[in-house]
């Protein structure tokens, strides 16, 4: 008796032992009874074999026989990878590299041409680069690999004869020393570009490194003007080339673009106008707030010439802040119970944010301070203006919190309110005549831009369907 | 009315719409296509009598939205929504077709929230449904042993609010609506009888509710997320079942399904699918070398790994055997292609075993072929095996939807994921030619008793009829 006790197995039983791998956790019986059909279970074996009136009976046995399954909840919030925290932060490198060359292309074309090539191409790059970055990323996006690239290269080819045209343009009396400068400055922020999409900042960083040594050592007086301007300037030009080069290589994370056919190329960018102009609004309006600011100082002392770098070299510190509030706040969405919770946590960690990127570019700017305090070249004026870039930097990192959410006429509208204020008071007051005084009404108009996308971020920020 | 077919694809229910509309000339048609994101573009091309499509895209951008929270109409046509959604599978009849009750009369509201002026999309990702949500999980207790978090919520009311989509659409106007599928395309037919009375026919090809089951058991989706959007499917689909006027299941195998969620029997008429006997002739030779030939979509559901691992065991006992598979990859199933040339190569079956892409003419491709087979773990009824049959050609194929009511004793049916079955099938008929010329012969007989385009497009015709008749248009 016990032999034969022990010899009988329900077929039942032995069906959920079977089948519990494949249906790991199912919602319901239903699914159960998919996934015996799948199995080859028919209603007649479900008869035959198990005893059941079909398979819907069956998988109900099964299903309540499986008994409940242990909850596998798989993790969900990537880790946020030290690579790509180093990449963000190198992106100031990035944006402040090409700073080297500056004082050796100033002493080549003089101080109008230089602060025209850095107002009127330097802008005009900012609105290039920005919007072709932002369509190659709706295009990528969609799936469109090759056309993405084909925009980005497309851009990064076009882009410098254009703004040797602009330079030319507002500045007819130039020349070629212009038409250089300009086609070296757009050229260069294409090909920063293409590294950032390619995430080939550190390749992009190498090649440059020749350059930058070059103008280092003009700056030291080791390197004379010719040698310093010819390797400058073949790395510019093989940034470019690299930069196209990665264009034509598969984005990162994609696999080698499939024959699959990709509709033409204003088929596949006309769905992307409509927002267009908002975008192009955006990086117009980031760079005249910037260049409004610093073209009156670009030639003038150096506490007010340089007193940007801590924002240029901490850029890649707020992308960083802002990449890792976004991780933060969709991991938050997996630790809370209820919206209201997770609204609540989401606004003291954007205030936590706002205060440790202030600390962070103010680090930066203490050592810019502390060096030109030691060579007694530090004013009021460049402490202040120092200063109103480090408010600068903790707004772009509102800034990069709001367009995160797609809401680019709220950081257009910010922009503009900032601009306007810094405009009005610089007409009302002593203007660039009192550096000082400029300084301060930089600083409120960028206190300004905190506050108010501060309040665009209102009814968004806690939304949390937007953290997906 | 289909989702994610006719005429942006390729496939079974796209030969099947194509077919109808050109079938039945008398008819003035309107297409709705719910689509991914409206860029898709036409692969058929139009027929004469096919006025307009309309393209439905379900994934396209965030519709503008308006700031605020949803009013009390949204939230009460939610919480009757979720009561429905969150209660657990029903089995007594009564309760269950109450519970369906309840669904369709919240669906109603949803719509008629967004055509008085609401804001549905907002509304669905809002805080506030998304605190109901969680209010009623936690209220009912579904699941005691795994709480749902605010990112389970999210995730599910991220992908209702797509596929509720249509609910915000303008209703079509037609004297009937015939939905190709149950589901989402269903969406479509409710608003149009909310809004005009139009009554409405529902074809099903494969079982809709059964392949959603079946995708999301290898979906790496949480419990929670699971839970929530199968349980709309069940739902929507019940009520799809209860609102329209004629049910025409593709196959008895269709009908069991429909009957176990709800259909009502009175108001079913099966209508097999039909080929055109003639485009697909009996073949006149075999080809050289024994070959078996697939030919359909290059999709998971169709488990080519089964066939590519049945045909290593074939090519073992038949050396000269070959594998030839016809058909295209979606757009979004090219890892899946990938997955099958490498599998080819990892067995050692590279020039034996070809992806031939798609069959420039699909009866050629049925005549290259000794035998055709097919391992799909789920079907409804597929054209593919009609066609083959039609050009006498035997067919193995798995136990899987109306397969075996197709196939009868005209072929080899085995169970599905099982390639040594499949390979013993392929075996038997490539060595017995006789008994491949008798099947054939056989096959071909069947289809023209019962399976021709003329039968099923007279079907629709009665179907058509006496539903307009029964409606009183």
């Amino acid at each position: 008796m016990t032999d034969t006790a022990q010899l009988y197995y329900d077929p039942v039983d032995l069906l959920v032992e079977r089948m519990r791998p494949r249906l790991g956790r199912p919602v319901d019986a239903m699914q159960v009874a998919v996934a015996l059909e799948s199995d080859g279970i028919t209603d007649r074996s479900a008869q035959t074999d198990y005893g059941q009136a079909d398979v819907f009976m069956l998988a109900e046995e099964v299903w309540r026989r499986l008994g409940p399954v242990p909850a596998q909840r798989s993790a969900r919030t990537a880790r946020h990878g030290e690579g790509r925290a180093l990449r963000d932060i190198s992106h100031g490198l990035l944006y402040l590299s090409p700073s080297a060359l500056f004082p050796v292309a100033l002493a080549l074309v003089g101080g109008r041409t230089m602060v025209v090539a850095l107002l009127a191409v330097g802008g005009l790059g900012w609105v290039w680069a920005s919007c072709s970055a932002w369509l190659a990323y709706r295009l990528l996006g969609r799936g469109l690999d090759r056309t993405s690239g084909r925009l980005l290269r497309g851009a990064a080819l076009v882009g410098p004869p254009v703004a040797a045209g602009t330079g030319l343009v507002a500045s007819p009396a130039g020349g070629w020393p212009l038409v250089l400068l300009a086609v070296a400055i757009l050229a260069y922020q294409m090909a920063a570009t293409v590294a950032l999409f390619h995430r080939r900042e550190g390749a992009l960083l190498a090649v440059m490194a020749p350059g930058v040594l070059a103008g280092l050592g003009y700056v030291a007086g080791v390197v004379p003007t010719g040698p310093a301007v010819t390797v400058g300037g073949t790395s510019v030009v093989a940034a470019l080339a690299f930069a196209v080069w990665w264009t034509t290589r598969p984005a990162p994370g994609r696999p080698p673009a499939p024959a699959r056919p990709e509709p033409s190329f204003p088929r596949a960018v006309r769905p992307e106008l409509s927002r267009l102009p908002v975008v192009l609004a955006y990086a117009g309006l980031s760079a005249a707030f910037l260049l409004h600011a610093n073209a009156p100082y670009l030639s003038g002392a150096a506490d007010l010439a340089v007193a940007a770098a801590p924002l240029v070299a901490g850029m890649g510190l707020v992308e960083w802040r802002a990449h890792t509030f976004g991780v933060h706040a969709r991991g938050l969405l997996h630790r809370t119970g209820y919206p209201r919770q997770f609204g609540a946590a989401i606004w003291r960690r954007l205030i936590a944010e706002v205060v440790i990127v202030t600390g962070l570019l103010s680090g930066l700017a203490m050592v810019l301070l502390a060096l030109l305090s030691a060579t007694g070249r530090l004013t009021d004026a460049g402490a202040v203006l120092a200063t109103a870039h480090v408010a600068v930097g903790a707004a772009y990192f509102l800034v990069f919190v709001v367009a995160n959410h797609a809401r680019y006429a709220r950081v257009c509208a910010a922009l503009a309110v900032a601009l306007a204020a810094h405009f009005t008071t610089r007409q009302i007051g002593a203007g660039t005549a009192d550096p000082l005084q400029d300084a301060v009404f930089f600083l409120g108009s960028a206190v300004l831009l905190q506050v108010s996308l501060i309040a665009a971020l209102g009814g968004i920020l806690a939304q949390a369907w937007r953290y997906r | 009315m289909s989702e994610g077919t006719y005429p942006y694809v390729t496939g079974g229910v796209s030969v099947w719409c194509d077919q109808l509309i050109r079938g039945l000339p008398e008819h003035r048609w309107e297409m709705v296509a719910l689509s991914v994101d409206g860029s898709e573009r036409p692969l058929w091309p139009a027929p004469p009598n096919l006025d307009r499509l309309t393209p439905l895209p379900l994934w396209g951008a965030r519709p503008a939205t308006r700031p605020g929270a949803p009013g009390a109409d949204f939230r009460a046509a939610y919480a009757a929504f979720l009561s429905a959604v969150l209660s657990p599978l029903e089995p007594r009849p009564v309760q269950a077709e109450a519970r369906r009750n309840r669904f369709l009369l919240a669906l109603r509201q949803m719509h008629e929230y967004a055509a008085t002026g609401g804001d549905l999309t907002g509304a669905l990702t809002s805080n506030t449904a998304l605190t109901m949500t969680l209010d009623a999980w936690h209220a009912l207790h579904i699941d005691s042993d795994e709480r749902i978090t605010l990112g389970d919520a999210v995730g599910a009311l991220w992908l209702l609010e797509h596929m509720l989509r249509p609910l915000s659409a303008p209703p079509v106007r037609a004297d009937l609506v015939h939905a190709a599928m149950n589901g989402l395309s269903v969406l479509v037919a409710m608003t149009a009888r909310w809004r005009y009375g139009t009554p409405s026919v529902m074809s099903e090809h494969g079982m809709y509710l059964r392949e959603r089951y079946l995708g999301f058991l290898d979906e790496d989706a949480p419990h929670a997320v699971k839970v929530l959007v199968l349980s709309f499917f069940r739902e929507l689909t019940g009520a799809g079942y209860l609102m329209v006027d004629t049910l025409a299941p593709h196959s008895v195998y269709n009908r069991r399904w429909q009957l176990r969620n709800g259909a009502d029997p009175d108001r079913m008429s099966t209508v097999y699918n039909g080929i055109d006997a003639d485009r697909f002739r009996p073949a006149a030779t075999e080809p050289a070398a024994p070959t078996i030939v697939f030919l359909g979509r290059i999709d998971p559901l169709k488990d080519l790994h089964t066939l590519i691992r049945a045909f290593s065991i074939v090519r073992a006992k038949i050396p000269d055997a070959r594998l030839r598979m016809f058909g295209e990859a979606p757009a979004d199933g090219l890892e899946y292609l990938d997955s099958c040339r490498k599998l080819i190569a990892e067995l050692g079956l590279t020039g034996a075993a070809t992806l031939e892409g798609r069959a420039g003419d699909p009866a050629q491709a049925y005549h290259d072929g000794s035998i055709v087979a097919l391992t799909s773990i789920s079907e409804g009824f597929p054209y593919t095996v009609v066609e083959a049959m039609a050009c006498g050609r035997p067919v193995v194929a798995t136990n899987v939807g109306g397969v075996s009511e197709a196939v009868d004793r005209t072929g080899m049916v085995v169970p599905p994921r099982d390639p040594a079955a499949v390979a013993r099938a392929c075996v038997h008929l490539l060595r017995d030619h006789q008994l491949r010329a008798r099947l054939g012969a056989d096959a071909r007989a069947r289809v023209l008793e019962h399976f021709t385009v003329d039968q099923s497009l007279d079907a629709y015709r009665r179907i058509y009829r006496d539903t307009l008749l029964a409606a009183g248009r």
